[in-house]
């Protein structure tokens, strides 16, 4: 069975009893470059402002420049991924999935955690399954403070993608 | 087309091709308020106890505002955990956020250095994340314990805590 509206096929099993649907809203995309001097200093960083995403895939097409556009009213699940470097100073780094409809703040630290941990960066992770409704937006954030300066650094990783941000339309 | 069975739409495609299914097993529960007090000497808090969750939205109504899920059907179920703590005092060594389902406990993390990073009012952020086995009526909560304290003074904050989840397949 291959289930379709008038122009388009939406859900197609196999003949194993998979199921796909390769019209479902469902991207990933990776940062395209290293963003230098993001943060630092209150700076709230957009991640992706500075060098944008390369898309690895983008079903529907709903993610564009820094953000992902709700086609239709629903419950996404959305996965955004970064590593900051350079930050070892920083006494605060607060990461925020930034939703139409609210915030998640995934960590906030008014401590010198990168150099507690001896570590010379920091990954955040924010997984959530949000509601949206149509023309909602989503982007990442990240701000550092106490640095002094905006020299901390967005990483894309060069074979592995470091700071990455995918989601998909669940129901 | 939209999909029906004899009482209820369930599958439902656009015009562009998107498809919602609007009574499919999906939550999302913030906490309602700070939960003071609730671990740091080794007490084994699941989150919810003292504090409600506020739901934002619960498709089938199986999440409990006490921070339980409850499995409507047997499937693999998206579940995601997000814990601000905050109220760290020196001596608590260890800290352990779990995902605790009827079929297994997913271990979140264990942070040994806790007390010289996090001396003082700080804040942390735990969260997990993982496709999970439910059976029907199984349940899943998220437990937090964190150890070394003299007393249980770690309080829980409402902007990142939260726990979310739907049946995936």
């Amino acid at each position: 069975m291959t289930t379709v509206n008038a122009a388009n096929t939406y859900i197609v099993p196999t003949t194993n009893r998979e199921v796909t649907a390769p019209s479902q809203p469902c991207f990933l995309t990776w940062l395209t470059a290293d963003e230098s001097n993001a943060t630092g200093d209150g700076t709230v960083a957009t991640v992706g402002a500075i060098s944008g995403f390369t898309d690895v895939y983008d079903q529907n097409n709903d993610f564009s420049g820094t953000s992902f556009t709700a086609p239709v009213t629903g419950r996404y699940f959305l996965n955004a991924h970064v590593l900051l470097v350079s930050a070892a100073a920083a006494t605060s780094l607060i990461t925020t999935l930034v939703t139409s409809n609210r915030n998640y703040t995934t960590l906030s630290c008014n401590v010198n955690i990168i150099n507690n941990l001896g570590c010379s960066g920091v990954s955040f992770q924010t997984n959530v399954i949000a509601d949206m409704d149509a023309a909602d937006t989503a982007y990442y954030t990240i701000v550092a403070t106490g640095i002094g300066a905006d020299t901390a650094q967005i990483r894309r990783g060069t074979t592995q993608p470091n700071t990455f941000f995918s989601g998909k339309l669940i129901v | 087309m939209t999909t029906v069975n004899a009482v209820n739409t369930y599958i439902v495609p656009t015009t562009n091709r998107e498809v919602t299914a609007p009574s499919q097993p999906c939550f999302l529960g913030f906490l309602s308020g700070t939960d003071s007090n609730v671990t740091g000497a080794g007490t084994a808090y699941t989150v919810g106890t003292n504090t409600a969750f506020t739901e934002i939205y619960d498709q089938n109504s199986d999440f409990n505002t006490n921070g339980t899920f409850t499995a409507p059907v047997t499937g693999r179920y998206l579940l995601n955990m997000s814990i601000q703590a905050d109220n760290f005092a020196v001596g608590m060594n260890q800290c352990v956020f779990d995902i605790v389902t009827s079929n297994r406990t997913y271990l979140g993390i264990v942070v040994s250095p806790i007390a010289a990073v996090n001396a003082g009012t700080n804040d942390i952020v735990f969260g997990s994340s993982l496709v999970a086995d439910m059976d029907a009526a199984d349940t899943a909560a998220c437990l937090l314990n964190i150890n070394g304290g003299v007393g249980d003074t770690v309080d829980l904050e409402t902007n990142g805590t939260f726990f979310s989840g739907s049946l995936l397949c």
